[in-house]
């Protein structure tokens, strides 16, 4: 079985497909090939996010985020903007051994690439780790950090994609497993419910942000943009799911995660614990819309606004990073 | 908006689906397709977002030469089936903290391609410029072709990546990259620019 995944998907007239014609190979080929893209082209589970946090000399700080991966076995690539006056750096992604690469000494620079090799991991809600440690000489000033999958070359036959190979002009559709129609409708399939489970915002910071107001204070002073996915016709709003990594003193506290526009809210309870990440929520926000040179639905941005509080005066609320992204299955 | 013929998803019962020694109608064809084609429209990524005018270390000096203040990627860039790049949306939150204006420059697209642009001043179609004059954060965001803005040409954004294959080996292959990138010029002497936040997504466009 070959299941290519090209970096361009084919042009198809959906005017080949009409009644009294047979469909022709070359269109189911083109659609296995748009399927098999779709399916096997990565995402960028952590969007960048600035965290102009500086780590101390001879200290490893460790941001976490969540995010729902779309391949089991592939290379993420850890994108970091930092720089130091330390020749180098070390790095330990989630899964690879710890490494360390040379930084620049100015802002503006390239960025620094941590390649981390991931088999068979479940296409679930996943934590990702990136520990970044200095020696005993310098600091490193931490920009930005990105977590992005990289495209497959090809599938493997377990991974729901299209076998191509079988799939050629003139010849009849084979009826074969992972050939035929039933294939390409079954990709479908999977490409909605899994290859569209992007990121949106993530945000972590291993100095937190604290709150001991009993009314609800910003963490961010201006509200992220956010917009989901249109997947149906009529879908105006769709889900994404938000964790939070936080903990309280003394009394618990409370986070509030809200999609403005759309004007849906969670508030995550916070317990007097060590800091964890809170069980997955979801709240509703703008789907794109068509027809629109940007996309914007009413011409407006949606946004996300993230607020904290205690709930008893004298306690503390501390939240260290969120993640958010696209929920599946609400198509 | 969109590739796809009925320009979003059409449900299907795929359970319909499995015998395939059974004929399949033309109607069902025809929406498979479209479902195809829609999947992949909706496939775009955001490439970058945060807002926060409290951050610490996100002020930069500059003088009147442009400095990128900030790149970020490669990404995996999607294409359109016209062979285009799918188009970039943007918001951005800038101040300048000195007394006179600090211009920006934002532009997404191929690494020797966009550093170049950033580094240059006066108009380019490929870049989105804008000036700031005041201390308090404000928001910019394109007008309304973000294609013209951001436009770069397909042969020059291919460049090698490591992935893996379908057995799990890991290779050399190559891909559409993007870059995205930030650059910052005063007007009169040694300026802060101020860079509060960005938000980059890809959208797949009208066609």
């Amino acid at each position: 079985m070959t299941i290519i995944v090209d970096t361009k998907p084919a042009r198809i007239d959906p005017n080949n497909v009409a009644s009294n014609i047979a469909v022709r190979s070359q269109t189911w080929g083109d659609t296995a090939q748009v399927l098999n893209m779709a399916r096997g082209f990565g995402a960028v589970l952590i969007a960048p996010h600035f965290v102009g946090e500086v780590v101390p000399t001879q200290t490893s700080n460790t941001y976490r985020y969540r995010a729902t991966p779309t391949l089991a076995d592939s290379i993420l690539v850890w994108i970091v903007n930092c720089y130091s006056a330390a020749p180098s750096v070390q790095f330990t992604p989630t899964y690879s051994t710890a490494v360390q690469i040379g930084v620049p000494g100015t802002f503006g620079q390239l960025p620094v690439y941590i390649l981390d090799s991931v088999t068979a991991q479940p296409l679930i809600d996943t934590q990702y780790t990136l520990t970044i440690t200095t020696g005993s000489g310098s600091t490193c000033t931490v920009q930005s950090i990105a977590l992005v999958e990289m495209p497959r070359t090809a599938l493997a036959s377990t991974e729901g994609g299209v076998d191509t190979n079988t799939l050629r002009i003139g010849d009849p559709v084979y009826d074969i497993a992972g050939a035929s129609y039933t294939a390409i409708g079954a990709s479908v399939g999977g490409v909605m419910g899994v290859a569209r489970r992007v990121g949106q915002q993530h945000w972590f910071r291993v100095v937190p942000f604290t709150s001991t107001s009993t009314t609800l204070v910003d963490t961010f002073t201006v509200n992220r943009p956010v917009l989901n996915r249109r997947i149906t016709s009529t879908a105006a709003t769709r889900t994404v799911t938000v964790r939070v990594y936080a903990d309280s003193l003394v009394s618990p506290g409370e986070i509030e995660v809200s999609g403005v526009k759309a004007a849906s809210t969670v508030t995550i309870a916070i317990p007097v614990a060590a800091a964890a990440w809170s069980a997955a929520n979801q709240i509703l926000v703008d789907t794109e819309e068509a027809g629109t040179v940007n996309g914007l639905r009413g011409g407006t941005f949606d946004t996300i606004r993230v607020r904290c509080r205690t709930t008893v005066a004298g306690g503390t609320v501390r939240m260290y990073g969120v993640s958010i992204w696209e929920s599946e299955n609400d198509g | 908006m969109s590739f796809a013929e009925l320009q979003n998803y059409i449900r299907q019962d795929f359970a319909t689906l499995t015998d395939s020694d059974a004929g399949v109608d033309a109607l069902t064809a025809r929406l498979m397709v479209n479902n195809a084609q829609h999947a992949f429209d909706q496939s775009a990524q955001t490439l970058c977002n945060w807002s926060d005018t409290s951050l610490a270390n996100a002020t930069y000096s500059v003088t009147t030469t442009p400095t990128i203040i900030f790149l970020c990627g490669p990404f995996p860039a999607r294409l359109r089936p016209d062979i285009g790049f799918y188009l970039y949306r943007m918001r951005a939150h800038i101040a300048r903290t000195g007394a006179d204006p600090v211009e920006f420059r934002f532009s997404v697209g191929p690494i020797n391609v966009l550093q170049n642009h950033l580094r240059q001043t006066g108009t380019l179609a490929s870049v989105f410029s804008t000036s700031v004059n005041t201390a308090s954060t404000t928001t910019v965001t394109p007008a309304s072709s973000i294609r013209q803005a951001f436009y770069t040409s397909v042969p020059t954004s291919y460049g090698p990546i490591t992935t893996k294959d379908d057995a799990g080996n890991i290779v050399g292959a190559s891909a559409p990259l993007m870059y995205v990138g930030v650059s910052a010029r005063s007007t009169v002497g040694t300026q802060t620019a101020r860079l509060a936040g960005l938000y980059v997504a890809e959208y797949v466009g009208t066609p």
